[in-house]
Parts: C-alpha cells; structure tokens; sequence
C-alpha cells in the first residue's frame, strides 16, 4: 500500500516539478528587466531623500556628551551652535551660526578696568563674549513644549513607545536662556560631559557650579529622588548671564581666542529647560526616553527614527528659519559650479536615510548600484574607484567616469606620527645627561622611516608626509618647500628629499651607537615600539617599521598588547615608543600645538601631552602664541616653535591623511570640509536623474536563474530515471548474464 | 509583564520552599519519626522490629534532611525531607526531572556568571570602563570618578570591607551588576540604553533568518542524506560525496560574498544588504536565509548520510527487505523514523540559540540582529551587555540540552527521564 502510494507520489512529483520547473522558467524570463533589488522599494523613486550609511551606532546624541564625528554626522544637522564653519572658504574661517554676529571678546584687567583690544595677553584677566543670537529660529516640534507632557506619572509613560505615543507637540522660540541652560548641563553631575574639564579652566564660575550641583545632588535622598530633574535655571553660574531674551554674555579667564571655535561645536547648542524637565520625569530612562536617543534641537533637520541598529533617518524641521545658500567661496568654487545656489534658501533635501551598513563590500556594491549616493574609499576598493595620472595626481578608472561618478579629495586636519617618550632615558630628553644621546637617536629614526613609502605602500598614496605637528588648513602649515622638517629632509635641485640613512648612521654613531651597538659594551641597540595588539593584520606594517629601523641597524622590540594596557603605559610614561593621532577639534594651531607643551604632560599632569615633551624654549613660545591673533606676529612664534620641534624631534612625524570621496553625479554642491559636519544643509539631489540611473544599473538579470531551475529539474529528472530502472531492474536476470 | 510573572513565579517558588521547611522542622521537632510509627502500630504490643520495618516501607528510616552516608546529590535527595516534603512539588518523573535540572542550572548559571565577571574585570578595569564611555580626548581623572560614581563602579569589584554586614557583599560591583540579573533585571548598558530592550527588539530578525535556515536547512539536509542513502554506492553518490566535502571546506564568509556577487550584484535579483519588517523583509531575508541553508548542507547531509547508512545495516531494516517491502518503504517507514533518534541530538540543542543569531550572516547583510551585539560589547567594555548575553546564552543552552532530552522520550519510547 506505501509502496504504491509512494511510487505514485514521486511520479506525480516529478510532474509537478516539471511543469513547475517550466513555469517559473517562464515567470523568471518575464521578470527580466524589472528592479528587484531595491533596499528601498518602498520609497518613491522620485524622492528627494539622501541616502547615506554609518557604520558605527552613535553612543550619544545628546550634545553635551557627543564628542565622537561618527555622532556629529547626526548632530550637527540637528543642533545649532552660535557660530558653524563656512561651507567653502579656506583655510577654515568661522561665520555666524544662530548669532547674528561674530563677538568681538571685551578685554578685562584684574580690577575690571576694559583693555583695548590689542592688549598684551599677560595683562588680561578675563575676555567676555557678549552673544546675540536671532529672533525668528524655533525649535523642531517635540511633545516636551507641551507643558502636560512634563507632568506624567510614571504609569502613563511606561504605556508609551515612542515619541510619537505622546500625542501633541508644540515648539517655541530660541532664547539666550537655552544656550546658558546647556553650559549650565556641561557641570551636571548626571550628564558627564567630556569638556567639563577643559571649559571649567576657562569660563568663570563653571568649576564652582559644577561643586554646588554635586552638593544639591548628594543631598537628594533615594534612587528615585536622585533622577528627578535639576532645575539648572535656580542656580546661577559667575561668568554666564542672560541679558536679554536674545543675548548672553559669557566670561573667560584671560585671552582665550580659540573659545569661539568651541561654541561652533555642538557642545554649546541650546537646550530648553522643557526638554531637561521631559526628559527627568520618572519612568522616562527606563523607557529609553532620554536626550541621548531622542535629540532636541532647532537645524534644517530633525530625527524622526533612531534604530541605531539599522537605520536612523532625518526628515526636514518644519520649523527651520531657512538659511541662505553662500555666495562665497575659495577660487574655483565657482567655476566649479558650487555657487549656483548663492541666495537661495536651504536646506534642498527633505529626508536622509542612514542605514548602517557594518561590511564594507555590500556597502561599496551598493553604492555602485546607485544605492548610496556618497562613498569613501576603502583600500580593498581603492585599485577598482582611483588610477594615479602621470604626474602621480589621482584621478577616476574608466569605470566609476562611465557611471558620472565625481572624485573629491582632501586632506584631514589630522596628524598621525610614532611619539618618543620624553621620559625615557634611551630615545627620551628629561635626563640632561643623556639629551643629546638621545636627540641625536630620534634624528636618526626620524630620517630611517621613510614615511613617503609608507604612505605609498599602506595607504595607496592617500596622504602627505608631515613636516611638523600643524596639518594643512592650520594657520601655520607652509605649502613646499618652505616648510620642510630639515633634518629629514634636503633641497636637491628644488625638490625635498629624504637624508641618505649614512647621515641617519652617523648621526647614531654620534650617539654612542656605531653600526647599532653601544660603542663601550657592544650591545647591539634595541627600541620597543608599543602597540595594539591588532593580530595578523597589522604584521605587515609592523614588519615594514621594524625593516626602517633596521636600515640603521636598530633592533626593534614591538610590543603588542591590549588597548587598554597600552594607555595605561602611555599615561604612567612606562613606554618608549609608540603610535597616535590628533583630530583637530578646531582649525587652530594651540590645538596641535598643545600636545607638546610641558605642563600638559600625560605622566606628570593627565594632560594631553602624551610624549612628555618637555622644553622651556618651546614652552615660552607657546604661551606667547596660544593666546595670539592670526597674523605675521602669530606666524613667526608658530615658525620658531615648529623649529624647536624639528630639532628636538619628540614625534617621528608622521602624516596626514588624505580622505578621498566618491559622490554620483546626482549629488550636487558637495565638496569636502574637514570641519564643518553640518554639510547636508547644502547639497542638492537630482532625484530623477538617480531614478533612471538605477533603473539602467539594476535590471533583473532572471535567464542565468532559470537556467540553474532547468539544470536542477533535469539532474532530478536523470536520478528518477535511474531510480526506476533500479526498482525495475531483476537480480537474478543480471546472474544469468554474468 | 511576563518579567514581573516570572519574577514573581521565583518570588513564589521560594516561599513555598521556605514554608516547606519550616513546617517540616517544626513537625518533626515535635514528632520523631519513631512516634510517627508507634503512633501509627497501635499502643499495644510495639516490638523495635516493628516500628524499624514500619519506617523502612514508609521511607521514614532515612536521615532528616542530610544522608552523610549517601555519596554525591543523594545526599540530599535520599532523605526524609526531600522524599517527603520536596517531591511535593514534583508532581511525576518528568518534573522531578525539569526541576532538578533547573537547580543545576542555576548552580551552573552562577558559575558562568562568576567566570564572566572575573574574566571581564580581569581585562577591563572600572577606570578602563570609564575611558572608553568618556572617548580619548580631554579626559580629567575627575570626569572618571564622576563617571564611575554615576554608574556605581566606584564601589570594590566582590567584597566591600568598609560596609558592615551583608552589605560587605551586596555594596560591591559584582552584586549590583550581576546579582539582580537572575531576577531578569539586566539593567542598562553603559551608554544608558535597556539592555533587555534591547535584546527583545533584536531577537525579532535574528530569527527572521535563523529560524527559516532551521526548518528549511533540516528538512532538505535530510532530504539529501536520504537520497544519498537511496543512491549509496553509486555514482551520484561518490560525486555528492565529493561535493559535500568540498562545502564543507569552504568557509560561510565566502559563500555569502559569492551569493551576495552572484544573485544581488550580478543578477540584480535581491538588495545587497538592508532589513525591513513586514512581508517586505521578504526580499531580504531570502538570499541570507538560502545561503545559510547551502552553508549546512555539507556538513549536517554527510553526517545525516551516515546515520541513515549505518541504520540501513541493522537486522530489521533486512527483515523490511527480506519481507518484500520497496526501497521507499523501507527508507521512510523504518530507517527515517529510527535515524531521527541521534539526529534530534545535535538539532533541539540548538533551537534556543536561534535567537542569538548569526555574527557574520548579520554583519555582511546589515540584519539588524543579536549577532554581534556580545562582539559590540566586548569592544566597547560593557560589562551590563556581557553579561546578560552570556546569561542568556546559558539559559537557552541549557533549555537546549533539556529540551534534547525530552524529545529523545517523545521519538524513542525506550528512553525514560530519570525522576
């Protein structure tokens, strides 16, 4: 009976197969030209949306605490500091953001007498900004203005889910207040914010207010009691006031010209007091309801879904003022086509999607599928996207110019370099009897790494060799030859080139260490190189340094270990050589500068100085030029500095990267700021352009997919016939054959 | 909800065993269970023999509450108070057997929640923990302890010797942190977002995918092995063979780089990468889903292959023949049903751990999954994420290893669970 039924189900089955084999051939066929791999079906094709990615999850969004670029992508078109960045001057100039203009600082002397504005910086005693900010900006809709939506029980909000569950939203004007109540939030024991630290040296009274919040903080009683919200407006802070509904005043200990580039930064965005209050109600952390994932703000965009998961999407601020397109740029701007919007107002795009997008290959495929319309490139990618022309200038492969793909490149305000601590007694300068041992050992290697191949070899070209600390667009970064670190370089026949490794030799020999061994005892020299342990990937470059210093036949040790093992050496100066980098958190030479400065040593201070460089010749130049304005004067302390460095060598210097992205032809007004990550605001999309494009990349190719159905039906059709013939065939015939 | 119920449900269990008990102490601190025989003999006539015999028919001959002579959990179970109190909440063999296994499992839970903790806070120190929240700039040691006292690892990692009393052990970092997870309170990850929140909105798509890669990847692994069986010997099954070996040396990354080339970058047949919910995931989740399924394939059929082969060889499976029976009969009546046995073996133990999703399967097809949350956590040194996935890991493991053991008395009637 289970035989039959079951012979009779695998003959039926092959008929079914068969025919169902030959219909979805058919259908396959028929799909042929259709757009089936569209992660964004759902949207019209024709939307003026940006599509972009991320690949790392923002851990705040709550702009006190944000100090990552992977956060400020978000931010920054959420939050309006006083002042932003101009889209295409360069070098970096700041202009004015939600303020009406760029303060001129008051200069003050210790009985509070007003200084002239060229007063010499050891006579000021304070500087105050006074900031007035415009009258028409309001905030994005947001439940918190709604004022019963700041008296919920915990019950009601533990019925909500998101932003939307809290039904009205309102929204209001910018105050003075909102700026002074988030500087208030930069002391908040709760909100931790990372410049705490740094402002409270210079804004008057910030340290004390963060002392008396803590105290009202302790004295509150209980877990619960303890996240109940600070009304910060209650307690008043020396140097911060309000002095009328559009103007703040801010005071700042002696001359700090960089404060301003600070409040550009999404540090000092508004906050309204509503928005504390809302997000302090019981019950709301418990729910994920905080400033951290639901950001606050009155920019050109708002965020309408945080999944940081797999997608966070901004959609246009209602409520936004609307800013004017700049008329102005750097020579070329125009011609490249970048000031046709001059006047107009922005933002031009209504939605942008990031999706996060961990691998870089469906990521970099989906870009070349035209579904991402900006990419950076990888080094896996780097040989398919760029060619280098004759004169070595990079340029696009034949490819990415057939698909209208453009090439921007620009070089980060970034430093990248391998750090000599200072402390050290072989390759350090602390010890003055060891000083010029030891000088004459970091010339050495300065000139032994050959930084251009490195360049070369492990960054497929993508950034300059660094002839000091400053990058370009710091004021202070000379373009050629002018600016050349001389002891690893030469001028032959006008062109920079790196010292023959004899001079490395003999500057070792010099040293004490002829052909690499200590000239008394014998012992061949060995330098330890502290890193990440970053496995088997890093192994090609760390062989590449070890092969530089064995040009001058120095033995390098290269010590691999955790992260958190190697700051810890780093910051007890138990290392002797090791690697970092420096964002510029602000286009400004102290913010590179500071790191070699004696007082900020990481051993001896905590500070930033984490070589523990340590020179008074240099220090005194740092004191003159930190608080200087840009200008001849400014230059010469900046040259004499970097002279000093150059000779002591604490930093093997290292580069400065190049970022090169790639931008469809669709996108319009791009061009790359190092600094500003307000961007979005300015760029256009020509969303039908986009639409025909992807059509014309993407049509659904179903032939090869019907053709491997067909393959599989046959194959199966073969093991039937064969099954049959088996179940069919007679043992005992095959004996008589035998 | 359901974590209050159970919460509550735990609450339950321990006041039940406590009343238990103290009824017990109490009953026989006033009634030995001598008077509990001569009670029961009659006044008259009692001979020791009789009262000794009384208590061994009746289990009452055994210690009160511990059997120093009995070796390993007897010692606890081969007792009065278990025999008689504790079984009570076992109702037949079979929830004897659920229960014991979950005290185990909580013994074994502490213990890996103890390893995790001691592993973690070997590698990353609270001011380690602290940096990495804080970023690499600018970072004051005040900002740290701040940062610290915010999220209570400012207090000693086990034993807290300024505090008095209990709180010695429960004002420390392994207490607040660790201790309140059992009651599923897995509390916030350093970044202040719900760590249980967290985990119920990724669990969703990570068995989006695992779950159809499951079903569909047992029921055509078997299929195949089957068929293999069917054609043992012949030349279609040496070439599967071959082919099975090769899979099987080939490593999953390039299968999903190579479907993702072929089907989304060459064919244009489904998006590259992306997630949505509803029928739209669709599109999605069928090529990471038809690529985790062809990943199995050589592996799980070679080795379902070979347990229908070895069934193939035994007495009944000749009897089948002998008795006439087709190639088909014998295979799905006889062989299929009696090669499941060690088949449910590696299957069931690994359908909790569905849920946890797949690391690189998520990763090259942006699932938004649990995949690599452990991995993400590991990275960024939070510790409230690390361990509540490494206690939930164990949990669904263990569930797993029950869960084998109960279908192996559904599928094989010879098996019985130990009570």
């Amino acid at each position: 009976m289970l035989k039959t039924a079951l012979q009779g189900c695998c003959q039926s089955a092959g008929r079914i197969a068969a025919v169902g084999t030959l219909g979805l051939s058919v259908l396959a066929l028929q799909g042929c030209g259709e757009i089936w791999n569209n992660p964004y079906a759902a949207a019209s094709p024709l939307d003026n949306t940006l599509y972009t990615s991320f690949s790392e999850r923002p851990k705040h969004l709550d702009p006190a605490k944000s100090y990552t670029e992977d956060e400020a992508a978000f931010n920054a078109q959420i939050y309006e500091p006083p002042f932003q960045y101009h889209y295409f001057k360069r070098p970096y100039e700041l202009v004015t953001g939600t303020a009406l203009a760029l303060p001129k600082p008051r200069y003050l002397d210790a009985a509070g007498a007003a200084l002239p504005a060229d007063a010499a910086a050891s006579a000021i005693t304070s500087s105050v900004y006074e900031i007035r900010i415009r009258p028409d900006i309001r905030y994005q809709p947001h439940p918190a203005f709604v004022a019963a939506n700041r008296q919920l029980s915990r019950e009601a909000i533990a019925r909500k889910f998101g932003m939307a569950d809290f039904g009205a939203t309102g929204s209001r004007l910018l105050t003075a207040e909102d700026y002074v109540y988030q500087i208030k939030r930069l002391a908040h024991p709760r909100v931790n914010s990372p410049i705490f630290g740094h402002m409270a040296e210079y804004i008057v009274g910030l340290k004390e207010y963060g002392v008396t919040l803590k105290g009202v903080q302790k004295k509150l009683e209980g877990a619960e009691e303890r996240e109940t919200w600070m009304d910060l407006r209650s307690f008043e802070i020396g140097g911060v006031r309000v002095i009328d509904a559009a103007t703040f005043e801010i005071t700042v200990r002696g001359k700090y010209p960089q404060f301003l580039y600070w409040m550009a930064m999404p540090f000092f965005a508004p906050i309204p007091w509503e928005v504390d209050q809302f997000y302090s109600q019981a019950g709301m952390r418990e729910r994920n309801f905080t400033l951290d994932w639901y950001p606050v703000g009155t920019g050109p965009y708002m965020l309408t879904e945080n999944n940081p998961n797999a997608r966070m999407v901004l959609s246009r601020n209602p409520h936004f003022r609307g800013e004017p397109y700049p008329s102005e740029g750097e020579p070329g701007d125009r011609e490249a086509g970048l000031l046709q919007d001059a006047g107009k107002i922005m933002p031009f795009i209504d939605r942008v999607v990031f999706t996060r997008e961990k691998e870089t290959i469906p990521y970099w495929n989906k870009f070349l599928q035209g579904y991402y319309d900006r990419s950076g490139i990888d080094s896996d990618n780097f040989d398919q996207a760029v060619r280098s022309g004759v004169e070595g200038e990079a340029g696009l492969t034949p490819e990415m110019e057939a698909r209208g793909i453009r090439l921007r490149t620009s070089t980060a305000t970034s430093s990248s370099f391998l750090a000599f601590n200072w402390l050290d007694p072989v390759v350090g300068g602390a010890d003055p009897k060891n000083a010029e041992r030891a000088r004459k050992i970091r010339q050495a290697v300065t000139i032994a790494i050959d930084i251009d191949e490195f360049i070369s070899i492990f960054r497929n070209g993508r950034g300059i060799a660094a002839q000091g600390p400053l990058p370009p667009g710091i004021f202070g970064f000379k373009e050629g030859n002018a600016s050349i670190n001389p002891i690893a370089y030469e001028i032959t026949e006008g062109k920079a080139v790196r010292r023959p490794i004899a001079e490395a030799k003999r500057l070792l020999a010099e040293a004490g260490f002829p052909a690499g061994r200590d000239a008394t005892s014998g012992r061949p020299l060995v330098l330890a190189l502290d890193v990440r342990d970053g496995g088997p990937s890093d192994k090609a470059r760390l062989d590449w340094y070890r092969k530089q210093f064995a040009k001058i036949d120095i033995q390098l040790d290269v010590r691999g270990t955790d992260w958190n093992r190697l700051q810890e050496k780093v910051r007890k100066g138990n290392t002797q050589m090791f690697f970092m980098g420096w964002n510029a958190d602000y286009p400004d030479p102290e913010n590179f500068l500071f790191m070699l400065y004696g007082p900020n040593s990481v051993a001896k201070s905590g500070g930033e100085n984490r070589a523990n460089y340590e020179n008074p010749a240099f220090d005194a130049l740092f004191e003159k030029l930190k608080a200087m304005d840009n200008g001849p004067e400014r230059l010469a302390a900046i040259e004499a500095a970097v002279k000093v460095l150059h000779v002591d060598a604490p930093w093997a210097w290292g580069f400065h990267p190049k970022s090169y992205g790639l931008a469809h032809a669709w996108i319009g007004n791009s061009k790359p700021n190092e600094m500003a990550r307000n961007g979005i605001k300015y760029q256009r999309i020509d969303s039908e352009l986009r639409a025909r494009m992807r059509a014309q990349w993407n049509r659904a190719l179903m032939w090869p997919f019907a053709l491997l159905l067909i393959g599989v039906a046959v194959l199966a059709w073969l093991g039937l016939r064969y099954w049959r013939r088996a179940e069919a065939a007679v043992a005992l015939a095959r004996v008589k054959h035998a | 909800m359901t974590a209050y119920l159970i919460r509550r449900l735990f609450y339950a269990v321990l006041i039940l065993i406590g009343v238990n008990l103290i009824t017990f102490w109490l009953f026989f601190k006033i009634n030995t269970p001598d008077d509990i025989a001569r009670m029961q003999l009659g006044a008259k006539r009692v001979t020791a023999d009789a009262i000794a015999k009384w208590k061994a028919e009746r289990g009452y001959d055994k210690p009160l509450v511990y059997n120093a002579a009995a070796q390993g959990a007897k010692r606890f179970t081969d007792t009065i108070y278990f025999e008689k109190s504790a079984a009570m909440f076992l109702l037949d063999f079979m929830t004897a057997y659920l229960i014991r296994r979950l005290f185990y499992a909580v013994l074994i839970l502490i213990g890996v929640n103890l390893i995790t903790f001691w592993l973690f806070f070997k590698v990353n120190t609270p001011d380690d923990i602290a940096r990495m929240q804080l970023g690499a700039k600018r970072v004051t040691a005040d900002a740290i302890a701040k940062w610290k006292a915010e999220r209570g690892y400012d207090k000693p990692l086990v034993y807290n010797a300024a505090a008095q009393g209990a709180k010695r052990f429960t004002d420390t970092i392994y207490f607040e942190k660790s201790a309140a997870m059992f009651l599923l309170d897995f509390g916030r990850a350093d970044d202040g977002r719900d760590i249980w929140h967290e985990i119920r909105t990724r669990a969703g798509p990570s068995l989006a995918v695992q779950l159809p890669v499951f079903i569909v990847g047992l029921g055509l692994n078997i299929s195949f092995a089957l068929l293999l069986a069917l054609f043992r010997a012949t030349r279609f099954d040496f070439a599967s063979q071959v082919f099975l070996v090769a899979m099987m040396s080939i490593s999953s990354l390039f299968f999903i780089i190579a479907g993702q080339y072929v089907f989304s970058k060459l064919w244009h047949l489904v998006p590259i990468s992306g997630y949505a919910s509803g029928l739209d995931s669709f599109r999605f989740l069928v090529l990471p889903v038809a690529i985790g399924v062809f990943t199995s394939l050589g592996g799980a059929t070679r080795l379902y292959r070979t347990i229908f082969l070895e069934e193939m060889g035994r007495d009944y499976v000749r009897t089948a023949r002998a008795k006439g029976m087709s190639e088909l009969v014998v295979l799905f009546r006889h062989v299929l049903k009696n090669g499941m046995i060690p088949i449910l073996t590696g299957v069931v133990v690994v359908i909790p751990g569905l849920f946890i999703g797949s690391l690189l399967t998520e990763s090259f097809f942006g699932i938004p999954g649990l995949g690599s949350y452990t991995i993400e956590a590991i990275q960024a040194q939070d510790f409230g994420v690390v361990r509540s996935m490494v206690f939930i890991g164990s949990v669904l493991y263990i569930i797993g290893l029950v869960l084998t053991d109960i279908s192996y008395t559904l599928v094989d009637p010879r098996v019985r669970l130990p009570g």
